[in-house]
């Protein structure tokens, strides 16, 4: 062999090695704690956002109950769910998500937990009514990682062939060695914690409509396509279907969060007819799932007065422990 | 598909050296598998252009059997006036229109065409031959032949522009003779530096420079550090992205046993605009030299002659480059300035190198800003940025922008690495095993979720 050919050799020969064993480190490390291919079975991510810790959290056998939504329900604190209905909840609000992504979301905590679910809350806002979006990765107001909650294993293959993988897998040895904190395991994550109330600033937050603040995105509509002219709603076919899998025993709370008074839709207009449209499919549901109750708190009236808002829609403190409630009182008045 | 993708390297490449040297080593059934493989290549970006691909072969190659057939000139001199109409039709039927309408104050409408890949390349490829026919300086090729010289992938997309007497005459080489493992090693080799030039370098400038040119479109005027920091990092993206590209063309093809010519060498090292122009997208320069500027009088006819050869030949060379003035503006300040270079190489003494190297570098970095902005006014707005006028705030990304100016001004050139310097040796190869290993990692990352602003 001459010198050239054992250099050939020996490119190509180091490249797959070294490839290939980054890549078995990654899914063996299971960097967001899916459980595909995972050598450690201990739960728990580094502290990611939302969209990559929720895949570790929605499989934790410890929960039973969920919250599905996006920033507007991620204000419900599971522990107070936990008293008010029993069972255990974890948070599965990720901001910036639509029905797409949060049906994904769903999907994916159900299958982990085909025999135990006990309570399901799902957060009915603006995107799931008068803001719809394109059911579809077309409709994400910002990328989302459907491959990470995908139920087949391909496109998690695929991604994790990648340099990103092999950082967060890093990150996660830290935390599995105890170098590094783990993310909150309930996935509670209260947007109120650490910053004091000023109604002025929330008044030029709700006036702006949430643009240029952290908050706008869950309004956004969509930056695609508008949705089907005829009305057609794929996500409620998708949620229905969700919802046909359950035993009755799964008590389901659709959840219309309150919105200030300001952004509401005026009688009449367009947005007001799609919010009446989505509140009857929406009861309709109840056809499906017996076992559902809908908590509306989408109406004009003391509940939406500018003083319970951090902005147009996201709601302060004592709205989400009266939300809380009413989750809990609608389940004893069956 | 892309060079720097998992699918191109992985499977496609591998794929492709491994059945070539599998199948029958003759002339012809080498020949048309590397032409169907760059259809394959060609294709998967959008299978719509490969028929007019292969009209544009064998329309180009029919050409020149009727030329054999007739010998009257007007067969080739049509030709390249066909191929330079479908140019025009795909690259500058929107622009020409556009323009028109503003100067005539009409309103005709032009339905947007898309572009095919690489038009700007395969049309440059037929008319250079049909322009060498012209002059009885071409043969008649076989099909095949001529075929392979169209559509080779290393270059169909984005050059090198090879000269058919340069490609042509290689096909009869054995690809598989005693060197045929220093080929692929070296190939290979200069692949890797290619991708280190695209994905390390050049790719790690773009959001930097991306952000700022896009927020000079929009609201703020960015500040001085950041206009500053922009236009520099653009000025070595581009140089990394395209040369990182012409070296991974170079590479591939050396792995299928054909040389390509160099396109870039060292140009920001330049003591005058002549000098950045034989060292920049080389063999674009010598094709404008070739086929416009000596056509147009080039310097046997006169001074005032040849600085409107150089006008003409630059602001063309411009245009070629994307249907929009900005580019049509960078032309004609890289024509002005090689204008200048020529009055002053004729009455004054040579600049010393201390002070030309730096003034030519200035003066191409200030016209990447037209070449960069997406119009005039954003240019303009950049230009004032650069000023000062948006606020002096601090840059970003300076050691990105310094690691790549090191490497540009004093690095060695690819093709001297890989080509020349580079021996056997074992280390060598573990080096460019783990940094390609480094690569492919890198290319399957995509969309960062993580998002600072999603507080709550």
């Amino acid at each position: 062999m001459t010198n050239w050919s054992r250099y050939c050799r020996l490119l190509l020969i180091v490249t797959a090695l070294a490839t290939l064993a980054l890549y078995a480190a990654a899914l063996a490390i299971d960097p967001y704690d899916t459980g595909r291919f995972a050598l450690f079975h201990r739960t728990g991510v580094p502290l990611y956002g939302q969209r990559m810790a929720d895949a570790s959290r929605g499989r934790d056998p410890q929960f039973d109950s969920a919250v599905i939504g996006n920033s507007t329900i991620q204000l419900l604190d599971p522990a107070r769910l936990d008293a008010g209905l029993g069972g255990h909840f974890v948070s599965l609000a990720i901001p910036g998500t639509g029905p797409y992504e949060q049906l994904l979301v769903l999907g994916w905590f159900l299958h982990h937990h085909p025999e135990n679910v006990r309570t399901v809350v799902i957060g009915f806002d603006g995107s799931w009514c008068d803001h719809p979006r394109v059911f579809g990765p077309a409709g994400e107001s910002y990328p989302f990682p459907a491959w990470l909650y995908a139920e087949k294993p391909w496109a998690y293959l695929d991604h994790m062939f990648s340099y990103k993988s092999l950082e967060a897998g890093i990150r996660r040895l830290a935390v599995i060695l105890g170098r590094d904190p783990a993310a909150r395991e309930d996935g509670y994550n209260d947007y109120e914690a650490g910053k004091s109330y000023d109604p002025n600033a929330a008044r030029t937050r709700m006036i702006n409509g949430g643009a240029g603040s952290d908050q706008a995105e869950d309004a956004a509509p969509s930056p695609a396509a508008p949705p089907p002219p005829d009305g057609a709603r794929p996500e409620f076919a998708a949620l229905a279907a969700a919802l046909r899998s359950l035993p009755d025993t799964v008590y389901v709370a659709l959840v219309f969060p309150p919105r200030e008074t300001g952004s509401l839709p005026p009688p009449g207009s367009d947005g007001a007819a799609l919010v009446a449209a989505c509140k009857q499919k929406a009861s309709a549901l109840a056809g499906v799932h017996a076992n559902l109750r809908i908590i509306d708190f989408l109406n004009d009236g003391q509940i939406s007065r500018p003083g319970n808002f951090w902005d147009h829609i996201h709601y302060r403190g004592a709205i989400a422990r009266q939300i809380e409630d009413a989750i809990a009182q609608a389940k004893l008045a069956r | 598909m892309l060079f720097n993708s998992h699918l191109f390297l992985l499977v496609f490449l591998p794929l492709a050296v491994a059945v070539y040297r599998l199948i029958p080593n003759r002339d012809a059934v080498r020949v048309w598998y590397l032409v169907a493989v760059s259809l394959v290549f060609y294709g998967y970006w959008d299978v719509s252009f490969v028929p007019l691909l292969v009209v544009s072969v064998l329309g180009n190659w029919g050409l020149s059997k009727l030329y054999q057939a007739s010998g009257r000139r007007l067969v080739p001199a049509t030709g390249i006036a066909l191929n330079l109409a479908s140019l025009a039709y795909f690259k500058y039927a929107a622009f020409l229109v556009a323009n028109l309408n503003l100067a005539l104050n009409t309103s005709f409408a032009v339905d947007k065409v898309l572009l095919p890949l690489g038009i700007s390349f395969f049309t440059f490829h037929n008319i250079m031959y049909l322009a060498d026919l012209y002059r009885g300086q071409a043969p008649i090729y076989r099909l095949r032949d001529y075929a392979l010289y169209i559509v080779f992938f290393p270059q169909i997309v984005a050059g090198p522009l090879v000269r058919h007497w340069e490609l042509i005459p290689q096909i009869p080489k054995d690809p598989w003779g005693p060197d045929t493992a220093e080929r692929l090693g070296r190939g290979l080799t200069l692949l890797i530096i290619g991708l280190v030039k695209k994905v390390l370098i050049a790719d790690a400038l773009a959001p930097l420079v991306n952000s700022t040119f896009e927020a000079a479109t929009q609201r703020a005027m960015p500040g001085l550090g950041d206009a500053w920091a922009a236009v520099l990092g653009f000025t070595f993206q581009i140089y990394f992205d395209f040369s990182g590209y012409s070296d991974m063309a170079i590479g591939i093809a050396l792995m299928f046993g054909f040389a390509l010519p160099f396109n870039f060498d060292a140009p920001y090292r330049a003591l005058s605009l002549r000098d950045f122009w034989r060292r920049w997208h080389m063999t674009l320069s010598r094709l404008l030299r070739d086929y416009l500027y000596i056509p147009f009088g080039g310097n046997r006819h006169g001074l005032p002659r040849q600085i409107l050869a150089l006008l003409g030949t630059m602001l063309l060379g411009g245009l070629w480059h994307g249907a929009a003035w900005t580019f049509v503006i960078w032309g004609g300040l890289h024509g002005i300035g090689l204008a200048a270079g020529v009055l002053w190489r004729r009455r004054l003494p040579p600049m010393p190198a201390i002070f030309s190297g730096p003034l030519t570098f200035a003066f191409v970095v200030f016209a990447w800003v037209f070449f960069r902005s997406g119009s005039i006014g954003q240019a303009a707005t950049m230009f004032s940025a650069m000023a000062g006028a948006g606020g002096v705030h601090g840059a970003r990304h300076l050691v990105s922008i310094l690691i790549a100016a090191l490497i540009a001004f004093l690095g060695p050139t690819s093709q001297d690495v890989a080509l020349k310097r580079l021996r056997p040796v074992r280390w060598g190869a573990a080096a460019a095993a783990l940094v390609l290993c480094l690569i492919l990692l890198k290319l399957g990352d995509d969309t960062n979720y993580e998002f600072v602003y999603f507080q709550f």
